[in-house]
């Protein structure tokens, strides 16, 4: 499959970030996107019970399943915003920043850029093709990225990596 | 979100505590919340510009165009507001769990219909999701066969009624049949082509037909592997003349199951012949031409003989998509906005028109509701029981007139513009016959549409006087939400006229979307 070229109105962090990068770059708002996901479902559902109740049912146990659906929901929307920003769909300045200053540590220290994974080349190769824009596709299926493979669609030179050598 | 959510609920039942506490009709409510929800992560990330002409995921086995994300919304917003037209149950049914009765088993509970069905239509929406995002010919059959699968067992969730199991069964069949030639059509292109992926195959196709005079036994394979994929997916969609099975499943269901039946599946079979369909070969728009003439002419004039509301709704359901493929047999940007406008007018109507007909039917078998629990015999099934609705419901009477209306293109209802795009964008491109057959087709379908709001306004014999009385003082089974959706709905319909660019400029954006990659 080749890679596609996509306009981005920001610059691009990260085409495929690893499921731990884009959590760990939440902003406040999307923990909030998150919150507002987790208490909005059972919210609904209570409103809903307002405007037509059930009558004689207790609704506790509908209340926390709803809450467990709208936790998930709510982290499936702030995982896509956030990803958003790695892809440059967003505005994404701190990102940005965050990036330039982790992955630049990442080489003061003598590390290769992107962790390494125990994966072979080719599986890394298949991971990469599984989940890049797989956040698109959120509202049906949730697939992640939970591999260290080695395609992010960046330039590494930005963060100071001098040749190929450096990187592995 | 759906996919979780669907591994959620199912823990949910198989766990006896939560299945204990959890009412039927709660789980319906937490169906439809779900769909929200999976409407708006679909929103989320509807970003056209940077999507443009769409990109692959899933190692290209799919792809997410603005279309498929804006169908993907109307799909979870349709779904939701379709799982809120279950009736709440008084205390007397065993429909509402009753928690001080302790002889009631669990698996009463969870052998209601209504549980069944929300976790169905999640199978079956999940498919729908997948199907319009399908970018290769694998992909493209399993997401039709989930779909489909949902479909088939949804037919026949009222197992005890006779005529909802042989219309499951009758669909079940003919399905698999359709499947088998999309199956078929499919390993005809692999076994010519060694090609599955759809833009592999534009490409192909495009190389091939390059050169009129040079054409291949490659090119003939992958015609008619596509012709016979098409057939399938016309089968599945009840297009002339492969619609037979149509008014006999859809009228032996149960209602709640038909509003489904004749809206998701169509919806996403029908974006994804928007997606395969390929101007370049001829063999396939002379199909297309056939199949919208007969759809039209089919569903107009076999439906004036019909008595039954569903079997009637069923032909009208079959002309409404023979003018969506005369729009996509055109394959113009004028024509491409009319069709995703149709389509989106049809959904709404018809939506309407059956939530309607459910709260009609809840309010005339009342009794027959609350007493053996079972809304298949709470079903409207005659045109004939609607006879002097107005005087007992005259709201929902207005309301089922007014969609009716604009289902036969009466001005200035929504109805009306989506036919009026279609017929203006074939004459434009030259489809001067067919748009004469088309206008013609509209003008006959108005009759049975105007016999049913004849009858709706034909005055009863005394009984419905007594029925209103009884009706007045008792409390009713239609929801507030139901009564609310109907409501917007109707206003939508009939306020279109004041406020149109929304859904025009929509439109007009997601059509040059798709013409914009070529």
């Amino acid at each position: 499959m080749p890679d596609k070229v996509v306009k981005t109105p920001y610059p691009v962090i990260d085409a495929d970030p690893h499921f731990s990068r884009v959590v760990r770059y939440f902003r406040p708002a999307d923990y909030a996107t998150w919150a507002a996901g987790t208490a909005a479902f059972p919210a609904l559902l209570y409103f809903w019970n307002m405007a037509d109740p059930i009558p004689r049912v207790r609704h506790r146990t509908a209340l926390r399943l709803g809450g467990l659906l709208g936790f998930a929901g709510g982290f499936l929307m702030a995982y896509q915003n956030s990803s958003l920003r790695f892809w440059g769909w967003t505005e994404n300045k701190r990102e940005e920043e965050m990036d330039l200053a982790e992955l630049r540590q990442r080489i003061a220290e003598g590390k290769p850029l992107y962790p390494d994974s125990t994966q072979p080349g080719w599986i890394q190769d298949v991971a990469y093709r599984n989940s890049v824009w797989s956040q698109l596709k959120f509202q049906a299926f949730p697939m992640f990225n939970f591999v260290n493979h080695q395609h992010h669609g960046t330039d590494p030179a930005k963060y100071g990596v001098k040749d190929k050598e450096t990187l592995e | 979100m759906i996919f979780i959510s669907l591994l959620i609920l199912i823990v949910a039942i198989a766990t006896p505590s939560i299945r204990i506490n959890l009412s039927p009709n709660l789980f319906i409510r937490l169906s439809a919340i779900i769909f929200i929800y999976a409407g708006g992560i679909s929103f989320n990330t509807f970003y056209i510009h940077s999507i443009e002409s769409g990109v692959g995921i899933y190692s290209g086995l799919y792809q997410v165009t603005a279309i498929s994300q804006l169908i993907d919304m109307l799909i979870y917003l349709t779904g939701s507001l379709i799982l809120t037209a279950w009736p709440i149950f008084n205390k007397n049914s065993t429909l509402e769990i009753n928690y001080e009765t302790v002889n009631k088993t669990n698996e009463d509970r969870i052998m209601n219909p209504c549980t069944e069905y929300s976790l169905i239509v999640m199978f079956s929406t999940l498919g729908a999701s997948l199907l319009i995002s399908s970018a290769d010919l694998i992909s493209l059959y399993l997401s039709i066969e989930l779909q489909s699968f949902g479909v088939y067992i949804l037919s026949t969730l009222y197992r005890d009624s006779e005529s909802a199991t042989s219309a499951g069964l009758k669909y079940f069949l003919l399905g698999g049949l359709s499947s088998c030639l999309i199956l078929l059509g499919i390993a005809l292109i692999y076994s010519y082509s060694a090609i599955t992926n759809f833009e592999s195959l534009y490409t192909l196709i495009s190389v091939l037909y390059s050169d009129f005079n040079n054409l291949s036994d490659i090119s003939t394979g992958i015609v008619y592997g596509l012709l016979l994929i098409l057939i399938g997916l016309l089968f599945k969609i009840a297009a002339a003349p492969l619609h037979n099975w149509a008014p006999d499943v859809y009228d032996n269901s149960p209602t709640i199951v038909t509003i489904w039946l004749t809206i998701m599946p169509k919806i996403s079979i029908l974006f994804l012949i928007l997606e395969i369909i390929n101007d370049k070969i001829i063999e396939i728009k002379y199909l297309f031409l056939i199949s919208a003439l007969l759809s039209i002419i089919l569903g107009t004039i076999v439906g004036l003989s019909q008595i039954k509301i569903k079997r009637l709704l069923a032909y009208s359901t079959i002309s409404h998509i023979g003018f969506m493929l005369l729009a996509l047999v055109i394959n113009t940007i004028q024509s491409t906005e009319a069709f995703i406008f149709y389509i989106i007018q049809y959904t709404l109507t018809n939506l309407n028109t059956f939530l309607i007909l459910l709260a009609l039917g809840y309010t005339i078998n009342r009794k027959i509701l609350l007493k053996n629990n079972n809304l298949i015999n709470s079903d409207i099934t005659l045109i004939s029981q609607l006879k002097g609705q107005f005087f007992n419901n005259p709201l929902l009477s207005i309301s089922l007139s007014i969609c009716l209306f604009s289902m036969a293109g009466v001005p200035p209802l929504l109805g009306f513009f989506s036919k009026y795009f279609v017929l203006y964008s074939a004459i434009f491109s030259g489809y001067y016959l067919l748009s004469i057959i088309a206008i013609l087709g509209s003008v006959i379908s108005a009759s049975y549409y105007l016999k049913i709001i004849k009858i709706l306004y034909t005055e009863d014999t005394k009984e419905s006087n007594i029925d209103k009385v009884d009706n007045v003082n008792e409390e009713s089974v239609i929801s507030n939400l139901h009564s609310f959706l109907i409501a917007s709905l109707t206003l939508l319909i009939l306020l279109f006229l004041f406020k149109p660019t929304l859904i025009l400029n929509s439109v007009q954006l997601l059509s040059l979307s798709i013409f914009n990659d070529c």
